[in-house]
C-alpha cells in the first residue's frame, strides 16, 4: 500500500514557482483581469456649431472585440467602458459610431426633449467618418464632432 | 421559462433617449429569460415608420409586421412573413432568439421583464446586435438605453439558438460588427464561428 504524502509537504518544482511569479507579474502589468491595459477616456460630443449631442450612445472600434463604448449624457458628455465601468479603452486605432434610440409610440415625437438627432452615416461602422487613435496616456479628453441628421 | 407577473402594472417610461413620459400599462402573464432576434440596427429608431421595430422594417427573423384583417375588422393574420428562403445568409448565420439582457434586481419588473408573449413593449420580446448594441457586459447595467441588448446572468457568455435550430455559446465579448452580421438576416455577410466564443 503506497504512503500518501501530505500535499503541504510536496516541494514545488523550480518551473512551478517561475509560472506562478511570471503569473503574479502579468497580473500586476494588466487591469487584474487578463485584458490588455485601458486608458481613461472621456470626452464630449457635439455638433459644428457647438451644441452638444444630448442623447445617444457612443461606441469605439479597433477591429478586435475589444469595443468600448459610453452613454451620452444631456451635456454631451460620455465615459468608455471597455470591461469594468469608466476603464477606458485599449491604446490603438479606432473608428467610432453613434447609436441614438428614439421611441414614440409612449410618447409623441413633439414631447421629447433629446435635442437634435445625428447624422445616420454614424450607425454604423462602414459608413462612419469619425475615427482617432487611442493614446497611452493617463488622461485622455476626447471631443467629436457630428453632423445633423437631415 | 421564468415566473409571471400576476397582474397588469402601470410602469412610468423612461425611454432610451432619456425624456420621460406618462407611462403606460402592460398585462401580467407568463415571463422568460429569452428574446426574439428583431435584427440590428441598420434601420435606426428616429421616431419613423421605417424604425427597426415597426411594422416589417426589422432585419432579423422574428420581427413586428403588419396584420390584415377581414371586412368585421378581425384580424385573419400577418403580412411581413420571415420564411426560411427570407434567411438569405443562411439559418445556421441568422440568431433566432437569445438571452435577454435583465439587470440585477428588475426581474419581474416591466419593462425590462414583462410577458414574452406581448408585443405592447418591444423590449418584452426582441432584443438587437450589432454596432452600438453589444452584449452587455455589465449585469447590473439598468440604464434605459440598454433594454433591447443581449446580456446574460452567465459568467463571459450569452446563450443564443440559431434559425437553425443549432445552439451556441457566444462569449460576451462579441465584436458587434460581427454580432450585426449574426442578427441580420440578409446583410449578404457571414461570420467565423472562431471570432465569437
Amino acid at each position: 500500500m503506497a504512503n500518501p504524502k501530505k500535499l503541504s509537504t510536496v516541494p514545488l518544482p523550480e518551473t512551478c514557482c517561475l509560472g506562478i511569479i511570471v503569473l503574479m507579474l502579468l497580473f500586476l502589468n494588466g487591469c487584474g483581469d487578463g485584458i490588455a491595459k485601458r486608458y481613461p477616456a472621456s470626452g464630449v460630443v457635439r455638433f459644428p456649431g457647438g451644441t452638444p449631442v444630448r442623447t445617444g450612445t457612443i461606441e469605439i472600434s479597433n477591429g478586435t472585440r475589444w469595443t468600448a463604448s459610453g452613454e451620452i449624457d444631456r451635456e454631451g458628455k460620455f465615459s468608455l467602458t471597455t470591461v469594468r465601468s469608466s476603464d477606458g479603452a485599449i491604446p490603438g486605432d479606432y473608428r467610432v459610431v453613434v447609436r441614438q434610440v428614439i421611441l414614440t409610440h409612449r410618447l409623441p415625437a413633439a414631447q421629447h426633449d433629446h435635442g437634435e438627432l445625428v447624422h445616420a452615416r454614424y450607425r454604423d461602422y462602414a459608413s462612419t467618418t469619425l475615427k482617432f487613435t487611442m493614446p497611452a496616456a493617463a488622461k485622455n479628453d476626447l471631443e467629436f464632432v457630428v453632423d445633423k441628421a437631415n | 421559462m421564468e415566473d409571471a407577473v400576476g397582474e397588469e402594472v402601470h410602469v412610468s417610461t423612461q425611454l432610451p433617449c432619456g425624456c420621460t413620459g406618462p407611462g403606460g400599462w402592460i398585462p401580467g402573464g407568463a415571463l422568460g429569460d429569452y428574446a426574439g432576434n428583431i435584427g440590428d440596427f441598420s434601420p435606426g429608431a428616429i421616431g419613423s415608420i421605417d424604425d427597426f421595430y415597426q411594422a416589417g422594417r426589422g432585419t432579423g427573423v422574428l420581427i413586428t409586421s403588419h396584420v390584415t384583417f377581414d371586412s368585421s375588422l378581425r384580424p385573419t393574420g400577418w403580412t411581413d412573413r420571415i420564411t426560411v428562403a427570407s434567411i438569405v445568409d443562411g439559418t445556421s448565420n441568422t440568431i433566432l432568439a437569445g438571452e435577454a439582457h435583465k439587470p440585477t434586481g428588475q426581474m419581474k419588473q416591466p419593462p425590462w421583464d414583462s410577458p414574452i408573449y406581448s408585443g405592447l413593449e418591444i423590449a418584452s420580446i426582441a432584443r438587437l446586435g450589432g454596432p452600438g448594441f453589444p452584449i452587455v457586459r455589465n449585469r447590473h447595467d439598468a440604464s434605459a438605453s440598454s433594454v433591447f441588448q443581449w446580456g446574460s446572468s452567465h459568467p463571459s457568455v450569452c446563450n443564443f439558438v440559431m434559425a437553425d435550430g443549432s445552439t451556441h455559446t457566444f462569449a460576451q465579448f462579441l465584436d458587434t460588427i460581427a454580432l450585426g452580421r449574426l442578427s441580420h438576416r440578409n446583410d449578404g455577410e457571414i461570420v467565423d464561428y472562431g471570432m465569437v466564443y
